[in-house]
C-alpha cells in the first residue's frame, strides 16, 4: 500500500461515530450539580469566610473594648481618646453584628465541609450564638461584671476560632476539589 | 486549524442561540448542542482512547462538561466546533488513564466500527475496519499525532502545541505512525 492510497483510506474513514448509549444524562447529571451559571456556582463562600473570619476578628477586638467601655465613667468625665475608643468600639460592634447577621442564614449543607457534619456546624454555631445573646442580656444589665466580661471574650474568641476552622475546611476542600 | 474535515464553515444563527442561551445556564440549549456535536466528538475521542469505548465515553462526557464550565469564555471568534473539539483534545491529552491503557489494552474494535454513519456496503468497508484497529494498536503518541493530524486535519504546529512536543517530533511521529499501519494493513 502506497501513501496515496493510504491518504484516500484515512480520507474515507467516517467522522461521527455514535456511541452505543445515549451519554446525554450522565453530563446533564453533572450540570445539574451546579446551582448558578457556570463559573460563579461556589464563589460566594470563598471570600464570604475569609470576610466572616475578619469580622470576628474585628469582634473579638470590639469585644474587648465593649467589656471595658461598660466599666467606663459618665460621658462628661471622658477624655477625647476614650470618646474617640467608645465611637469605635460601638462601631466595631455594629460591624460585628452586621457579619454575624449575615453569617447565621449562610447555608452549610452547600459548603462541601468534607469531615464535618453540615448539621453539627450549624448547631455549634446556634449554641454560640445563644451564649452570646444571654451574655450580652445580661451585660446591658451588670455592665461592670468583670466575669461577663471575661466570659464575653472567651466567646468571642472561640467564635473566631470556629471560623478560621471553618475557613480551612473549606480551603482544603476546594484542594481537594 | 485546518477546515478539510470540520463540519460548517460558519457558526449558524440557530446555534449562536444555543450557545448564548447556554452560557446563560440554559440546560436544555446546551443539550441541543451536544446533540449537534457528540458523534463528532465521540469519533475523536474513541480514536484518541484507542478504540476503548467505555474510556472515550468518559472523555466526551468530561468535555462537555468542562465545555459548560468553559462555554462563557468562548467568544465566537471562531466556529463552535472548533472551539469544542479543541477542548475536547485538551480533555483528553490530559486524562492519564489514556497512558496507562496503552500498557494493558486489548481492543474489541467491531461493534464501535459497524456503528459508523457510514454504510457497509462500499468497497472500503473492510479495510476502514483493519484500518481502525491498526490505528488504535498504534503506540500513544503515534496514534495521537496520526489522529490529529490525518483524520481531524489539525497542523504539526498545532499538534506540537497541545501535546507539548516539537513541530519535527510530530512530524516524525506521522511518519512513523504512517508506516506502522502500512505494516499491518499490508501484513508485512
Amino acid at each position: 500500500m502506497n501513501e496515496t492510497e493510504l491518504n484516500k483510506l484515512i480520507e474515507s474513514l467516517p467522522n461521527r461515530i455514535r456511541p452505543q448509549r445515549d451519554l446525554w444524562p450522565g453530563i446533564n447529571s453533572r450540570l445539574d450539580s451546579r446551582q448558578e451559571r457556570p463559573g460563579t456556582a461556589v464563589a460566594a463562600p470563598a471570600w464570604r469566610l475569609p470576610a466572616m473570619a475578619a469580622a470576628v476578628l474585628l469582634a473579638l477586638t470590639s469585644g474587648i473594648f465593649i467589656g471595658r467601655g461598660l466599666d467606663t465613667p459618665p460621658a462628661g468625665q471622658m477624655s477625647v481618646l476614650e470618646s474617640v475608643l467608645a465611637g469605635t468600639m460601638e462601631n466595631s460592634e455594629l460591624v460585628y453584628q452586621a457579619a454575624f447577621k449575615e453569617l447565621v442564614p449562610l447555608d452549610y449543607s452547600g459548603m462541601r465541609l468534607a469531615g464535618d457534619d453540615p448539621a453539627s456546624v450549624r448547631v455549634s454555631w446556634d449554641e454560640m450564638q445563644k451564649v452570646e445573646t444571654s451574655l450580652l442580656t445580661a451585660l446591658r444589665e451588670y455592665p461592670g461584671n468583670t466575669f461577663l466580661n471575661e466570659k464575653l471574650m472567651d466567646l468571642r474568641s472561640q467564635q473566631l476560632q470556629f471560623v478560621k476552622r471553618l475557613v480551612m475546611l473549606e480551603q482544603n476542600n476546594w484542594r481537594r476539589a | 486549524m485546518n477546515l478539510r474535515r470540520q463540519d460548517k464553515p460558519y457558526l449558524s444563527a440557530t446555534e449562536t442561540r444555543q450557545v448564548e442561551k447556554a452560557v446563560a445556564g440554559d440546560r436544555h440549549a446546551f443539550e441541543q448542542l451536544y446533540r449537534s456535536h457528540y458523534d463528532r466528538i465521540y469519533a475523536l475521542c474513541w480514536r484518541m482512547c484507542g478504540g476503548d469505548k467505555a474510556l472515550a465515553e468518559d472523555m466526551l462526557q468530561d468535555a462537555f462538561v468542562r465545555a459548560w464550565n468553559k462555554l462563557h469564555l468562548f467568544k465566537g471568534d471562531s466556529k463552535f466546533a472548533t472551539w469544542l473539539h479543541r477542548l475536547t483534545v485538551n480533555v483528553i491529552l490530559s486524562d492519564k488513564r489514556i497512558r496507562v491503557k496503552r500498557l494493558q489494552r486489548e481492543q474489541e474494535l467491531g461493534d464501535s466500527v459497524e456503528r459508523t454513519l457510514i454504510g457497509e456496503r462500499d468497497v472500503f468497508a473492510g479495510l476502514r475496519k483493519d484500518l481502525e484497529a491498526a490505528i488504535a494498536g498504534l503506540p500513544e503518541r503515534a496514534r495521537t499525532v496520526l489522529v490529529l493530524y490525518d483524520i481531524e486535519g489539525y497542523r504539526h504546529a498545532e499538534i506540537a502545541e497541545m501535546t507539548g512536543m516539537a513541530v519535527g517530533s510530530s512530524k516524525a511521529q506521522l511518519h512513523r505512525a504512517r508506516k506502522l499501519v502500512r505494516e499491518v494493513l499490508t501484513g508485512e
